[in-house]
């Protein structure tokens, strides 16, 4: 008892030391913060990202990974500090504008949304009589800039879903929307011993092989893009593709088998879908009727694939 | 690309999830490559289900695309390596040819100059300022090294005295210290200098041409050769006491301030043909690779730390391989020109 006494002394000494060292390293007495302020800034970071039991070495690893200047910088102004704040807008105003047009591209969109992050970051609500500012919530695991990026986007990402949700009753009965009869959904069936191999066969992938998959092909990102986010050179990604279609074939047809299914039928099951041969009436028919005389574009394809 | 089947993709579709989502801290760590491997794995994990999350993370990419890594597996033999061998090859004929021409014939200011402009044009600054220059302008000079670094200004001693001649230079460095970093116009800066180093050549040149020596050198074979082979001499570097920089581009008998769109003090520069790199207080770090006319900031960033410390000391082998040290005697190596960093 008295051995472990003394050496959870020596770590909290060690602890302690580390976060002077940290808050030196910060220079959070520049911006108004003060060592006990940083240090329970610490105390929440840990608490976020650590479990209850962490070690002392994890959680000097954690502290020490830490952008230290930058969570000082933006804790101090999201408690108002004057000092902070000329700081930050000396260092990421043109940032966060440059940020935003190249996440919204539109000149008018993008400078929305840098002021309204802007606002939320300064922090113009307050509850309880402490004020809101986003930057509260800046944890330094990664750059400040990375952070404002990221949060620009989300908020972006958020007014874009927001927007598409509301529609225009004038422009609908202006088109005849209302007018419409619903267009029941196709009947589909699908085998559900298909659907059981593909979930055993995709449930088996490493997380990497299927973050590839979903980007290529339910994002529909670039090999370029794909392989940059996981610092890779492209051609890698495109042979990962190969193997990793390759494999998902081999692995739902070998499902499918123990399923009871014969070679041929789980080839044919696997291949053929009866979504790939939906058959759109409406375009059917107005794809061989002749085109209005105003009208040069003839109508989309027949059938889909 | 082999396709996927339908089927497959309506089941990666069907079976994403939507609990929860990630914190910015965690994606732009992520974006970084800051996250040890535990949490990129736990973050993959998630993005691998979540494409809420994936859409976020692909808008957090900064403009300036990275460079993808060279594959692993590259032969000797493939195009880039094949033809950056060809262009060393010429280099090196080029500089020998130059050499020989050199030594051959009598040292002349006008095919000196030019020998000094084939040099610079083809050897991209692998040859050390040409001696041939500084014997023009009567100094004997020794060609700045490879890697030359000072961790204090240059001592006075290494500042040549300044040209009588000041008229011309005074109308030439209010033109680049009154810029702040901006590219400068050659056609500015030269002039003056040309009509220096013609003045120079023109003295050297009158006992030689009484004696009946060519007058080759006297009369320039082009103005625009002339001041081409002006503006593309190395120039010589030093930082004076109060940490500005100053060049000079005939052997230090003139100097010229140069101005950097920055207030921080440099304390070390290291230059090697037309290529120099300059450090200075919180972590000021700066690039030309044209003798001074663009210059480009360096921000080192290493495991997501970026360098603000004073860097004192500096030793580069050539543009793309260098080490700072800096005044908490942290090391900061790079091998590509200052693209990618690890801090020692």
């Amino acid at each position: 008892m008295a051995k472990s006494g003394v050496q959870s002394d020596a770590e909290d000494r060690a602890l302690a030391s580390a976060v002077a060292e940290l808050y030196e390293k910060s220079r959070g007495q520049e911006f108004g913060l003060t060592r006990e302020g940083f240090a329970h800034i610490l105390q929440e970071v840990r608490k976020k990202y650590l479990p209850d039991r962490a070690s002392q070495a994890e959680t000097l690893t954690l502290y020490s990974s830490l952008h230290v200047e930058e969570l000082a910088l933006a804790r101090a102004c999201a408690t108002g500090e004057e000092r902070a704040w000329q700081a930050f807008l000396t260092r990421y105003r043109e940032k966060l504008y440059e940020i935003a047009s190249y996440i919204a591209k539109e000149s008018s969109s993008s400078r929305e949304l840098a002021d309204s992050i802007y606002a939320d970051l300064y922090g113009i609500r307050e509850r309880g009589g402490e004020r809101l500012s986003k930057l509260a919530s800046y944890m330094g695991r990664g750059s400040l800039e990375g952070w404002l990026r990221t949060v620009m986007a989300q908020e972006y990402i958020n007014s874009y879903r927001r927007r598409r949700r509301l529609v225009s009753l004038d422009e609908e009965a202006e088109q005849g929307v209302q007018f419409v009869a619903a267009v029941p959904p196709p009947a589909r069936t699908v085998d559900p011993r298909l659907t059981a191999a593909t979930d055993e066969a995709l449930a088996e992938l490493s997380a990497e092989d299927r973050f590839v998959l979903a980007s290529y092909y339910l994002d529909s990102r670039t090999l370029a893009q794909i392989a940059r986010i996981l610092r890779v050179h492209e051609s890698t990604i495109s042979r990962k593709l190969d193997k990793l279609a390759a494999w998902l074939r081999k692995r739902i047809l070998a499902g499918l088998g123990r399923r009871g299914m014969s070679r041929r039928q789980a080839k044919e099951a696997l291949e053929v879908d009866v979504r790939d041969l939906e058959i759109n009436v409406r375009t059917v028919l107005q794809g061989t009727a002749d085109p209005p005389f105003f009208d040069k574009k003839a109508e989309g394809p027949l059938a889909k694939g | 690309m082999a396709e996927l089947p339908t089927s497959i993709i309506e089941r990666l579709r069907g079976t994403e999830k939507s609990t929860g989502h990630l914190d910015p801290d965690l994606i732009s760590a992520f974006v970084e490559n800051s996250l040890n491997r535990a949490d990129r794995n736990r973050v993959l994990d998630h993005l691998a289900y979540c494409s809420h999350c994936r859409e976020i993370s692909s808008l957090c990419w900064p403009e300036i695309p990275v460079a993808a890594p060279r594959p692993t597996a590259s032969a000797w033999y493939t195009w880039p390596v094949l033809r950056w061998g060809v262009v060393a090859a010429c280099l090196l004929a080029v500089a020998a040819l130059s050499l020989r021409h050199r030594s051959s014939r009598p040292l002349e200011l006008a095919r000196s100059q030019t020998s000094a402009l084939v040099l610079q044009r083809s050897a991209a600054s692998s040859v050390p300022v040409p001696e041939a220059s500084a014997s023009v302008a009567g100094k004997p000079a020794a060609p700045l090294p490879l890697g030359h670094a000072s961790a204090l200004p240059a001592p006075t001693a290494a500042k040549a005295p300044r040209a009588d001649s000041g008229d011309e230079n005074e109308a030439v460095t209010p033109a680049l210290s009154g810029r702040l970093g901006s590219s400068t116009g050659l056609d500015e800066v030269v002039p003056g200098r040309a009509k220096e180093v013609r003045q120079e050549a023109l003295n050297s040149q009158r006992p030689q041409e009484a004696g009946g020596a060519s007058l080759a050198t006297a009369r320039m074979s082009s103005s625009a050769e002339t001041f081409a082979a002006a503006a593309m001499h190395a120039p010589r570097w030093t930082l004076s006491s109060d940490g500005t920089l100053e060049r000079s581009f005939d052997a230090g008998t003139t100097w010229e301030t140069v101005s950097l769109p920055s207030p921080a003090r440099f304390h070390v520069l290291s230059a090697y043909g037309m290529f120099i790199w300059l450090g200075g207080s919180s972590g000021a770090l700066y690039h030309s690779t044209d003798a001074g006319e663009h210059w480009t900031r360096v921000e080192p960033v290493a495991k997501g730390q970026a360098l603000t410390e004073d860097v004192i000391g500096m030793e580069f082998t050539d543009d793309d391989h260098g080490v700072l040290t800096t005044a908490t005697n942290q090391k900061w190596v790079t091998e590509d020109c200052g693209q990618s960093w690890q801090k020692k």
